[in-house]
């Protein structure tokens, strides 16, 4: 950086191409040689009452009697200023980098470094329940989008010295702030420093969202449908995952907080399992397994046996179902893929419209393509049920959702073509693709397999706290990690 | 721990589902036996095979901590190449013997319309792929597919309870015939997952006598509760159905657990695909190419053009399902070779 300001601004403007919104307030101190200063902002990231109180009123009505030139930086940021955060900055990229994030940069003609005073105020949302994450106990709050706001949120409810943030930057263009956060006696160095090389590693040019990092994250997953890395929006699950030895991913801009490593049977855990008794939480949890697999396998089974293995129904279903099927036009394989279909147009219509028009759209679903269609002999009502039933229980498991639709799909091709015999093939092929996945060297169907009793404690079966609270399993003690690191 | 080390538990209870496949699809031989206690003899003396069967291997590796394939590539390459081959071959000649058998059982019980070719085609394809995503991906399909056929095997026996009649057992017998050779041919295709143990023996960890012991024992287990199922319910009508585990299942249909026989279908088709996982998995091992993508796309190629003439040529079918002749490579691969690896490595170290 250059000494004098005139010439330091200019580069800066020149760096922004005369933005808009970068703003610069100069000021002149009131010492013998009338010092000029400035303070570098960005319009609408900075609280203007609080540079008013705590940056500009102090640094006109100080004294600076005795201050000698060279000194007035060190005097200024020790006893003139009243804000918290100061910050010695000492090159452009990072005077552009700050006063992007909300600080305000204070430069001092005969200096050749800058302070950037944290003074952040822009607008978001407060703190609030997520809607992706439902419960019916536990705390409301919800991760929101500025950074700093998600990391005092967890260090709340984690008041320990071992817990670490360590800041990373991520996008060439958008350069986000993004934020790793671990309990160090927690956590595996090894998986720690593999996160910090996959970071690193990223080609992003922007970072809009949680999703943008994901594949960057994961490991020999490609063709998996079930993704290796946890995304929730609770600071609680969040400082529950920690504890465990796994690592959170905070980034700047959005409510989503990622968690490595992560297991297939997480997606079936909830904060409301550890608040209910745990009879009633182990039969939500196996109500959960049991939905899972309806919502994945009834549509792909019933296309099945109506098509190849007719003797497996009952009698009487089966009476139903022939006379239910000799009505209908079309294949019951290509009339369960058409009632999927529509169910699906209509939920992403459901999704994208205003609200006072998504009961039009129910209306539309419920009593066009349900009713009207079975009455004029288009679909089968069994086939309607059928789909009706996997779609519900394919919501008990919302994480799931994008994987069960997917696979669902899959199984009622495999179930038209080759029947039950190639409903149970996929299913093999899928449980090798499932089972050959790791999440940051952890196995990702572990517990289950790699098979380990102790910690089967929490997974079909939620035992009680007495019993949890025993021994916290760190996530890299599982049967079966470590692999890719032994390896390397 | 290292990447190619696998538990013992987890070896063998892929084995033991392999089993099953063995233990359903030639059941029908058993009743052609003498009596029921004739049967449990044979069984006996099957557990007590599929024990010995392990112990050249087992000694081979205890007393120079190496494999067949392994002291032979130390000793010459051409004996590396012959013995890798000899291995490699025989894996080739079980996957498609097991592919076709189950072919020819899919189209005659459960779909009509069912290409035996393309039914092959699929189980190869998917168990190439698994092959190379490596061993450890195996053993962790293996142990949800156990879980599945327990909760298959649980499923029929209940709906079954009520159909139980004893005095079957007692008038379960009928003139002996081709008894012997056909328990004597059962015994033997059971020790055709065995055969990978030779080559998977330096990949184990843990107590290796007790995995045998128990994979035997529930592999015996097993076989006595379908044994004792299917005579119990269907008496001697058993010896007239072409596979009569399948008919046991399809009675619990008529009970109050009405689709049975879909679980029994579904696991007979996990286990044989298990099966058909190990072969590859175990032919790559040979030949040291774990994670090969060559390997598994050459294992497909060599063991689907061996299925595809085998099912259209008869002669061929008849040669390599030959009891005589599958027992002679079990031999071979089993006492002979291991036995000569360990005499040159004991003259070597003299």
């Amino acid at each position: 950086m250059f000494s004098s300001l005139k010439e330091n601004i200019n580069q800066l403007k020149a760096m922004v191409n005369n933005s808009a919104d970068f703003t610069v307030r100069e000021i002149t101190l009131p010492d013998e040689r009338n010092t000029q200063a400035a303070l570098i902002t960005t319009e609408g990231m900075c609280d203007k009452e609080g540079i008013a109180i705590t940056i500009i009123t102090p640094l006109i009505n100080a004294s600076y009697e005795n201050i000698k030139r060279k000194n007035i930086f060190d005097h200024i940021k020790a006893s003139v200023l009243s804000a918290s955060e100061v910050v010695d900055v000492e090159d452009f990229s990072q005077v552009m980098t700050f006063s992007m994030s909300g600080f305000a940069v204070l430069a001092i003609d005969g200096s050749d470094k800058m302070m950037a005073i944290g003074i952040q105020g822009f607008s978001f949302r407060s703190v609030s329940s997520p809607e992706t994450e439902v419960i019916q106990r536990g705390p409301r709050e919800g991760f929101v989008e500025p950074l700093r706001i998600n990391m005092t949120l967890i260090r709340r409810r984690i008041k320990n010295p071992d817990l670490v943030f360590e800041n990373i930057q991520a996008g060439d263009i958008s350069k986000t702030q993004m934020c790793i956060c671990y309990l160090k006696n927690s956590v595996s160095e090894n998986i720690l420093n593999e996160l910090r090389k996959r970071l690193k590693q990223t080609t992003l040019q922007t970072v809009m969202g949680a999703g943008y990092l994901v594949p960057f994250l994961e490991e020999n997953n490609k063709r998996s449908l079930f993704s290796a890395i946890g995304v929730t929006e609770r600071p609680d699950t969040v400082c529950g995952k920690i504890t465990e030895g796994r690592i959170a991913v905070l980034i700047d801009g959005t409510p989503s907080v990622l968690v490595v490593p992560h297991l297939f049977i997480e997606k079936f855990q909830s904060v409301d399992d550890y608040s209910n008794r745990p009879f009633y939480a182990s039969f939500t949890r196996i109500l959960k397994y049991i939905s899972f697999i309806i919502a994945i396998y009834l549509p792909g089974l019933y296309t099945a046996f109506a098509a190849y293995h007719p003797e497996y129904f009952p009698t009487q279903l089966l009476q139903n179902i022939i006379s239910s099927v000799s009505k209908t036009p079309l294949p019951v394989g290509l009339e369960v893929f058409l009632i999927l279909f529509i169910y699906e147009v209509m939920r992403e219509a459901g999704l994208r419209i205003p609200r006072p028009l998504g009961h039009a759209v129910s209306i539309v679903g419920a009593l066009v393509i349900g009713e009207a269609a079975v009455n004029a002999g288009i679909i089968g009502s069994p086939t309607l049920m059928v789909v009706a039933i996997a779609a519900i229980c394919s919501y008990v498991v919302p994480d799931l959702y994008p994987a069960i639709t997917v696979a669902r799909l899959l199984l009622i091709l495999a179930g038209t073509v080759l029947g039950l015999w190639g409903i149970v093939i996929f299913s093999c092929f899928y449980l090798i693709v499932m089972c050959s996945n790791t999440s940051f060297g952890v196995p990702y169907m572990s517990p289950i397999t790699p098979f380990s009793k102790k910690n089967m404690r929490d997974v079909f079966i939620r035992s009680d706290w007495k019993k949890l609270s025993k021994f916290t399993q760190k996530v890299q003690n599982l049967k079966g990690s470590k692999e890719i690191y032994d390896e390397s | 721990m290292n990447h190619n080390k696998i538990s013992v538990s987890q070896f063998f209870i892929c084995m033991f589902l392999c089993n099953i496949f063995l233990v359903f699809g030639f059941l029908n031989t058993l009743g052609e036996t003498n009596s029921f206690f004739f049967n449990i003899l044979t069984l006996v003396a099957g557990v007590i095979l599929l024990i010995v069967s392990c112990i050249p291997s087992y000694l081979l590796y205890k007393k120079t901590g190496k494999t067949t394939t392994a002291i032979s590539s130390e000793h010459s390459v051409g004996m590396s190449i012959i013995i890798k081959l000899y291995y490699l071959i025989c894996f080739v000649i079980f996957t498609s013997v097991i592919t076709s058998k189950f072919a020819i059982f899919l189209k005659n019980s459960i779909n009509h319309d069912a290409m035996p070719l393309a039914v092959v085609f699929a189980f190869l394809l998917i168990a190439a792929f698994g092959s190379y995503k490596g061993m450890q991906a195996l053993f962790r399909t293996a142990i949800i597919i156990f879980a599945f056929s327990l909760l298959s095997f649980a499923f029929v026996f209940f709906g079954l309870m009520d159909k139980l009649d004893f005095s079957n057992i007692l008038n379960y017998s009928q003139p002996m015939n081709i008894n012997i050779s056909n328990s004597i041919g059962t015994l033997l295709l059971a020790l055709i997952p065995i055969m990978s143990y030779v080559v998977f023996s330096d990949s184990l960890k843990g107590n290796h006598k007790l995995g045998i012991f128990y994979s035997s024992l529930s592999t015996f287990v097993l076989f006595l509760a379908v044994s004792f199922f299917t005579i119990c319910v269907l008496g001697n009508y058993a010896l007239f159905a072409e596979y009569p585990f399948f008919t046991l299942s399809k009675l619990s249909t008529i009970s109050m657990l009405k689709g049975g026989d879909g679980f029994v279908f579904a696991t007979i088709t996990a286990v044989t695909f298990l099966l058909v996982y190990l072969f590859f998995v175990s032919g790559s091992k040979a030949l040291d190419k774990a994670h090969s993508k060559t390997f598994s796309i050459g294992f497909f190629i060599a063991t689907f053009v061996l299925s595809a003439v085998m099912t259209y040529v008869t002669f061929v079918y008849d040669f390599i399902t030959n009891t005589l002749f599958l027992s002679i490579l079990l031999i071979i691969g089993l006492f002979i070779l291991p036995l000569f690896a360990y005499s040159i490595e004991r003259m070597r170290r003299v």
